[in-house]
C-alpha cells in the first residue's frame, strides 16, 4: 500500500516536470520585455539618490531594508537553535558513559 | 538563446523530487531539498533576463546607456534572501538528524517507520 | 593529516580571510556584499579545522568570543537599520561616485552584516564538528 502511493506520487511529479520542460521550450517568451514598472524605477533612480554603483545592494539595504533585517533574524535564530541542541548532545553523552562505567 | 536555462531548471527539479521521495536515508533527502531549492532559484533569476544586456552595476563607461541595457535587479535581491533562509533550514535539519541517530540508533526512514512506543 | 596538507592550510588561511574582508568592504561597487564575503571567511576556518583537527583549533579560537561577536553585531545592526533616516546624509557625502568612500551608509551596513553572517556560520560549523570528538 505504501509502495503504491509512493510510486504514483513519484510518477505524477515526473509527469509535471516533463510538461513544464515541454511548455517552456516552445513558449519561452520571458526574455523579451520592454518596460516593467518596478524595475525601471530602481534602475533610473537607484544610483542617483544614493550615489552607489551597485543597484542590487541599494535594493537590498535601502528600498527593501526590513526584509534583510528579518533574514538576519532567521540566521541568528538558526545558529542559536543549533547551539542549543548541540550542547544538549554533549552533556547527554557524558552522563550516559559515566552511568555505564558505574554499573 | 535562453532555452538552455529552462532545460537545466527542469532537470534540477526532477532530480530534486526523485531524491526526496525515493531515497531512504535521511541525509540524502536533505541533499535533494538543496538541489530542488537551487533549481527554483535559477528559474526565478532567469525570468528577468533581457536580450543583449549588461549587469546592473554603474561604471564610468556605461552611465549614458544604463537605463536601456540593464538586467532586472529585483529577482536577484529576493533570491539572496532565499538562499540564506534555505541554508538555515539545512543546518537545523542536520543537527536534528544527529540527535535522531544518537537516540534511535538508525538514520533510515524505512526502519524508523516500524518503531512503536 | 599529512605535513603537506597542514602547511598548505596554514599558509592559505590568512589570505582567504583577507579576500573575504575585501569582498565585504567593497560591497557597494562590485558584486558581493554580506553573504558572499561571510561565506568566504567561514570557508577559511573550515579548511583550517579540517587540516588540523578540532582540538588544536579550539585552542586558537574560544567559543565565548564567537557568542559575544554575534550578539554585539546583531545589536548594532538593529540600531543602524532603525536609525538610518537620521544618519543618511551625515555619514558619507554623496558627491563622489564609483569610489570606495561613496554610497551613504552602505559600507557600514555591509561591514556589520558581514560580521553577523561570518559568526553565525562559524557557530554552526563548530557545533556540528564537535559532536564527533572523543
Amino acid at each position: 500500500m505504501n509502495e503504491k502511493i509512493k510510486l504514483s506520487v513519484g510518477l505524477g511529479c515526473i509527469v509535471i516536470v516533463l510538461g513544464f520542460m515541454v511548455f517552456s521550450i516552445f513558449n519561452a517568451d520571458f526574455a523579451r520585455w520592454e518596460n516593467k514598472s518596478i524595475a525601471s524605477f530602481f534602475i533610473d533612480q537607484g544610483w542617483r539618490q544614493l550615489s552607489a554603483s551597485n543597484t542590487v545592494t541599494t535594493i537590498v539595504w535601502e528600498y527593501r531594508g526590513y526584509d534583510t533585517l528579518g533574514e538576519e533574524t532567521v540566521l541568528f535564530t538558526a545558529a542559536m537553535g543549533v547551539f542549543a541542541i548541540g550542547a544538549g548532545l554533549f552533556l547527554a553523552e557524558k552522563i550516559q558513559s559515566t552511568r555505564e562505567v558505574k554499573a | 538563446m535562453i532555452y538552455e536555462a529552462y532545460l537545466a531548471v527542469a532537470v534540477l527539479l526532477g532530480i530534486g523530487i526523485f531524491c526526496i521521495t525515493y531515497k531512504s536515508n535521511l541525509v540524502k533527502k536533505i541533499i535533494g531539498l538543496g538541489i530542488f531549492s537551487n533549481g527554483l532559484h535559477i528559474f526565478f533569476m532567469a525570468i528577468g533576463y533581457r536580450d543583449g544586456s549588461i549587469n546592473p552595476i554603474v561604471t564610468p563607461a556605461n552611465i549614458q546607456s544604463f537605463p536601456l541595457y540593464s538586467v532586472d535587479p529585483v529577482p536577484q535581491a529576493l533570491v539572496l534572501t532565499s538562499i540564506v533562509i534555505d541554508m538555515s533550514v539545512t543546518a537545523l535539519a542536520l543537527i536534528i538528524i544527529i540527535w535522531v541517530y544518537r537516540r534511535f540508533g538508525t538514520a533510515e526512514s524505512k526502519e524508523l517507520e516500524n518503531l512503536r512506543g | 593529516m599529512n605535513v603537506i596538507v597542514r602547511t598548505g592550510a596554514k599558509v592559505m588561511f590568512p589570505l582567504i580571510l583577507l579576500f573575504g574582508i575585501y569582498v565585504i568592504v567593497h560591497g557597494h561597487t562590485t558584486p558581493g556584499g554580506t553573504f558572499s564575503g561571510g561565506s568566504i571567511m567561514a570557508g577559511g576556518f573550515v579548511i583550517y579545522t579540517l587540516a588540523h583537527g578540532v582540538r588544536k583549533t579550539e585552542l586558537d579560537l574560544k567559543e565565548i568570543t564567537i557568542n559575544v561577536l554575534k550578539s554585539v553585531s546583531g545589536f548594532i545592526l538593529i540600531i543602524l537599520i532603525l536609525s538610518e533616516l537620521l544618519l543618511r546624509a551625515a555619514l558619507v557625502p554623496t558627491e563622489t561616485l564609483f569610489t570606495l568612500w561613496s554610497g551613504s551608509s552602505l559600507m557600514f551596513f555591509n561591514i556589520v552584516g558581514g560580521v553577523m553572517v561570518f559568526t553565525g556560520l562559524l557557530m554552526i560549523w563548530y557545533t556540528i564538528a564537535k559532536t564527533d570528538v572523543e
